[in-house]
């Protein structure tokens, strides 16, 4: 009777146990087939790997990007061809162009007049690196740069060529590289947000830059760019309303973070509780933020190091100064665009505005990050989207001239982090193709991560029903250019 | 019997179906974490099967002797379904990571091949199959198989004989030559198999120097400083489908690293005899080869000290103060502290709870002293310590830790004489002093006495370090204001400034106080100087004074369909239209008739400034003549001036704005502005003779 009546409690007999155990063991298994996150919890979403801390001892903890938007030309920056001088005037032969593409600004040309340097160049450091008059500032400081003299893109357009620069992908969909770092990586100042996007515009022919640069993409909202304003303020309302008091912003902030969570518990949209964060982080950044924008305990020598136009804000070396600020208080990742860089027409000219304005500040950056001690550990990269063809767009004429979009090889050069000064890579005579070690935008992305510690091939996201990276599926570390 | 054999036929089905579908879907099936410890039980697990197996053969192998073909039969059964229980576990337990994957492979295919064929036995047996010989050899070879991979996947290849044979894995000695620690370790692994004393294919015996010199039958394998015309290198940078490609397609192929080496080491002279410790660190061949043996002292490093709980991580972190692991899985901390306004000591000393493991701690710009330093003491394997733009004075820096490698004083204004008191840290290896008020011969003396340390001054601006100023910039951002200022960013700039077109230097001008004096329209032209630094670049300003916004407007006469503007409300929008786009429908533009516009206003102003464009490339030119007609109402106007705007000549090009202001004394409420654009275009202009346009914006009332 007792036996009974157990059996009929748990209702189970040794032939219902097998029977079911097979059955349940079989459903597992169907479950977790067609759904992989049953039982995984957080895991999956990194297959393993936790988040927020580097997979592997990092070289660098923190990068700043100073793009150059528009594509500033190779030729009249880091990759010195003498031979384009000699031929001045005469075709780009078929032999070097092979038919490759060109853009439709150009590809109606009958002829593709090769056009040197206006300007002149030297070589400078250790590694005797030719670098164009142009930029003197830069110069001083080649012991610390890696000139990569062999970037090469997919995109020959400005749009899809920045959107692959930032995101690794044409397509604005994708997170964008520090989205990605404030994923894996997390915030080193809870202050501040971990990925932070300041513009500034230059005298020459600019293109547009949009959000969709600095988006999160799949990524929880917590990790997308934030935009400071080229103001003087360079956060917006940040500061409390008159006669409010902090505590009561305190109070009413835990007021509606219960009524959000009450959302939370009732819709489970993850973005309500992103969006409660974002408010906590801007709460904390009412304290944290004016220290920042505190120019005045900015010594005389730094204001000379970065040039006085460093105090203008929405300047290039506004920007520059405070991209130091940032990163040293903690900002994973600091994007800085300059735009103005597209000279298609009215090179010499334009260029030459272009410099004058990134190239003391730019070189005042490394040199204040290096007397600190944060070069070591600061990621630094400059450079545009692809670089400029060798032959002049339109007709040639001796002293002004303007060049055409060119993805397959362009200069960037980048800083500290880890990152072995020299040159790296070598294009043609002609400046055209590369002859010596390719470095592809999914490699420099791979490369980046590598140096802040990070596998690109495990640095994943599931989205959509695939696990996407910031190299997709591509990418292989440059280690030519790793000290 | 029959209903235990019924039941379990049925569990050999299900777990063998099982198992094949977790096979050929492992890649997308995740294991729930709760399974995770069965799969653990794999190598329990796998002794049942192996030795019911062995037993269940015995009595098959003896059933002449003695009727054990039933009890064979069951034996065969149970090893069957242990078997497809092991092989299942098996694969849960394949799902960690950390198994030489190829080995790994191997053996999932032997234990599914193992857990079929035992199942097949089985079945042999029990249905009296003709067969039942054949597949219970398989089955027996493939359990000795899969159970010998295993095991070697378990305890590492070449266990059981291990004690037979001799480790000869040699460990890499720089003390030795770069042939034998680096070249010949290459050669034995990817070319020793073909080409040695028993094998020599082409010819080619590597096995030993003398051999190796001889070469093969193409000739000698390579020709010393030149890697290029090296049969070795040649061969192996062949296409791989290439016959003569070397290592041959199937074998090991040598890495990009290996090849590297081997060309590095021909082109310097294939010396046999060269000691590795006779290249020059900065040798790129030494540097290939620290990289493929791994003895680069830059080394990732390790810590052999204890990880803290992460409970006390947990405690010791707090929205001013972040403190991490350095990275996946190190006992290593880091500790940045941010805010100073938020700055609590009590955090610092709380840091005491992960002394050991702390060694990173940055501190820039927090208001600590050199008695806060007592606190850092006791963190015994502190390396890396950034004390920027701190209060200290380097009186606390003698209780710092001596294990620091790093040091970062730039900015903290040190006293006189406190490099001293870093004596005492004798693994100190950089060391920043920017800005930290030492002298120069307080740190040349202390660069002499260790000259070991990388001190790093920093940027000191020289007299040759004369940069050009930046122009000012107007204080109100459209220069529309009731004051006409100017302000510059940098500290004591003095701004100099003509308003009659003259160009100011630094001695002409006027000095800039407070503000510009002005009636109406101001164009100004400004200059900043300071000691020190060159002057800065002449820049005009345009300043419209205006100090409210007008009611209402009409335009009396329409404006050119071109050049529409945003109707009358475009001359009291308090906006001034873009100088280099006219067209950005911020301008009223005039060809065939005068302009004519009505505003109405309630406010007390005592004058107004219409303002126009000068463009004289694009034939916009400035009014001939402008009247300003006023009175109380629409009816009873009268004129109240005219003024005739100074004519543009040969010399005034490029685009700017003009203005033309009409003070008055009385009480106005409608205003009616005619203004009459050039009929003729003066002879010296390339359109001479013709029409020319006026652009009018906006209308400021002050």
């Amino acid at each position: 009777m007792n036996k009974e009546f157990a059996n009929n409690l748990l209702n189970v007999n040794r032939r219902h146990f097998l029977g079911k155990a097979a059955a349940g063991i079989g459903g597992i298994a169907l479950g977790s087939l067609l759904m992989p996150d049953l039982f995984g919890g957080k895991k999956d979403l990194t297959e393993g790997l936790p988040l927020g801390v580097p997979h592997f001892a990092p070289k660098a903890k923190r990068v700043i990007y100073m793009f150059q938007n528009g594509a500033p030309s190779q030729l009249e920056s880091f990759d010195y061809k003498p031979m384009l001088k000699k031929m001045a005037g005469q075709d780009l032969p078929e032999s070097i162009r092979q038919g490759q593409r060109l853009t439709g600004m150009t590809s109606g040309q009958t002829k593709f007049p090769l056009m040197g340097s206006f300007y002149d160049f030297k070589q400078y450091g250790q590694s005797g690196a030719w670098i164009s008059d142009l930029f003197p500032n830069m110069a001083k400081i080649a012991d610390d740069m890696c000139i990569i003299r062999s970037m090469n893109t997919e995109a020959i357009n400005h749009d899809p060529a920045l959107t692959f620069m930032q995101t690794g992908a044409q397509i604005g969909n994708r997170p964008s590289m520090g989205a990605w770092l404030s994923y894996g990586l997390g915030s080193e100042n809870q202050n501040l947000p971990a990925f932070s996007v300041l513009l500034s515009r230059g005298r020459g022919n600019g293109q547009g830059v949009y959000s969709k640069l600095w988006t999160n993409g799949f990524l929880d909202s917590t990790h997308q760019g934030v935009l400071f304003s080229s103001s003087e303020d360079p956060i917006l309302f940040l500061n409390d309303p008159d006669a409010m008091e902090r505590a009561s912003r305190r109070k009413m902030l835990d007021n509606l973070a219960e009524l959000n969570h009450l959302g939370f518990e009732k819709n489970g949209d993850p973005e309500v509780n992103a969006k409660v964060e974002q408010y906590e982080m801007a709460y904390r950044m009412q304290t944290a933020v004016p220290e920042l924008t505190d120019l005045s305990k900015e010594s005389d020598a730094t204001i000379k190091m970065y040039g006085p136009e460093c105090l203008v804000p929405g300047t290039y070396a506004a920007n520059a100064l405070l991209a130091r600020k940032l990163s040293e208080s903690g900002v994973r990742f600091v994007q800085l665009y300059h735009q103005g860089w597209d000279q298609h027409g009215n090179l010499p000219n334009e260029m030459a505005l272009q410099a004058e304005d990134v190239d003391r500040a730019s070189a005042a950056l490394i040199t204040d990050l290096k007397q600190r001690g944060l070069l070591d550990e600061t990621l630094v990269i400059w450079g545009g989207e692809f670089g400029r063809t060798n032959y002049c767009q339109g007709k040639f004429t001796e002293d002004n001239y303007g060049r055409d979009h060119h993805p397959r090889a362009y200069s960037i050069w980048m800083a500290g982090g880890g990152i072995k000064p020299g040159v790296y890579g070598e294009t043609d005579e002609f400046g055209y193709n590369i002859i010596k070690d390719p470095v592809h935008v999914n490699d420099f992305h791979a490369t980046v991560l590598h140096q802040l510690g990070l596998n690109h091939e495990q640095l994943t996201y599931k989205h959509l029903g695939r696990r996407y990276r910031l190299t997709d599926v591509a990418g292989k570390v440059v280690s030519g250019i790793i000290s | 019997m029959q209903k235990i054999e019924k039941n379990a036929s049925q569990l050999l089905i299900f777990t063998n179906v099982m198992l094949l579908f977790m096979f050929l879907f492992e890649s997308k099936i995740q294991i729930p974490s709760f399974l995770e410890p069965l799969g653990r039980l794999h190598p329990l697990m796998l002794h049942l099967p192996i030795g019911i197996f062995i037993a269940a053969l015995i009595l098959w192998l003896l059933k002449k002797y003695f009727d054990g073909k039933n009890i064979s039969s069951f034996l065969f059964l149970i090893a069957a379904i242990t078997s497809a229980i092991t092989a299942l576990l098996g694969l849960i337990l394949a799902q960690e990571n950390g198994y030489d994957p190829e080995q790994l492979k191997f053996h999932k295919w032997g234990g599914i091949v193992t857990s079929v064929l035992s199942w097949l036995t089985y079945l042999a047996i029990s249905k009296n199959w003709k067969i039942e010989p054949y597949i219970i050899i398989g089955s027996t070879l493939a359990l000795v198989v899969t159970g010998h991979i295993g095991g070697e996947i378990t305890h590492g290849e070449n266990y059981v004989l291990e004690t037979f044979t001799e480790d000869d894995k040699k460990v890499f000695d720089p003390n030795g030559t770069v042939y034998d620690e680096a070249i010949f370790p290459i050669l034995e692994s990817k070319c020793l198999s073909c080409h040695n004393d028993k094998k020599l294919k082409g010819e080619l015996n590597l096995s030993s120097i003398s051999a190796m010199m001889k070469g093969g039958k193409d000739g000698p394998i390579f020709i010393a400083g030149d890697a290029l015309q090296s049969h070795i290198i040649q061969n192996a940078k062949l296409p791989i489908e290439d016959k003569k490609h070397m290592p041959p397609k199937g074998k090991p192929q040598l890495s990009v690293l290996e090849l590297s080496i081997l060309e590095q080491w021909i082109n310097h002279g294939a010396d046999l005899e060269m000691p590795f410790e006779a290249l020059d660190t900065k040798d790129t061949l030494r540097k290939l080869i620290s990289d493929q043996y791994q003895t680069s002292p830059d080394e990732v490093k390790t810590y052999d000290f204890s990880a803290a709980s992460s409970s006390d991580i947990l405690g010791v972190n707090n929205p001013f103060c972040t403190v991490s692991e350095l990275s996946l899985g190190s006992p290593a901390l880091k500790a940045d502290f941010y805010v100073a306004q938020r700055f609590d000591v009590n955090s610092l000393k709380s840091l005491e709870k992960v002394k050991k493991q702390l060694v990173e701690l940055s501190l820039a710009k927090m208001p600590i002293s050199d008695d806060d330093l007592k606190i850092l003491s006791s963190f015994e394997n502190l390396e890396t310590l950034n004390l920027n733009f701190t209060n200290i004075k380097g009186t606390g820096l003698k209780n710092l830790s001596k294990s620091i490698e790093s040091l970062s004083l730039s900015g903290s204004k040190l006293s006189k004489g406190v490099l001293g008191n870093l004596n005492g840290l004798t693994n100190l290896k950089t060391l920043y002093l920017w800005e930290t008020g030492i002298d120069e011969k307080e740190i040349a003396g202390f660069q002499k006495s260790n000259p070991e340390i990388r001190v790093v001054k920093g940027y000191i601006p020289t007299d040759k370090d004369i940069i050009k100023l930046n122009a000012p910039i107007m204080v109100s951002k459209t220069g529309i204001a009731s004051k006409a200022q100017l302000k510059h960013s940098l500290k004591d700039v003095s701004i100099r400034y003509a308003i009659d077109g003259s160009v100011p230097d630094s001695a002409k001008g006027e000095l800039y106080q407070n503000e510009i004096p002005f009636e109406g329209f101001l164009n100004v032209k400004a200059i900043a100087t300071k000691g020190g630094w060159l002057a800065s670049d002449v820049k005009t300003f345009t300043f419209f004074k205006s100090n409210f916004k007008a009611d209402s407007a009409w335009l009396i006469s329409e404006p050119d369909k071109q050049y529409p503007g945003k109707g009358a409300k475009t001359v009291i929008d308090q906006m001034q239209g873009d100088k280099r786009n006219f067209k950005d429908f911020a301008w009223l533009g005039y060809k065939q008739n005068n302009a004519e516009i009505l505003i109405k206003t309630e406010g007390q102003s005592s004058g107004l400034t219409v303002s126009f464009l000068n463009s004289p490339g694009s034939f916009i030119m400035p009014p001939t003549e402008v009247q300003l007609w006023a009175g109380n109402s629409k009816e009873s106007l009268e004129l109240v001036g005219t003024k005739y705007p100074k004519k543009l000549t040969k010399e005034d090009k490029g685009i700017y704005y003009g203005g033309i202001s009409f003070p008055f004394t009385k009480k106005f409420i409608y205003f009616k502005i005619v203004a009459k654009p050039i009929s003729k275009l003066p002879s010296w202009h390339s359109g001479a003779g013709q029409k020319a346009w006026v652009f009018i914006d906006e209308i400021y009332f002050y």
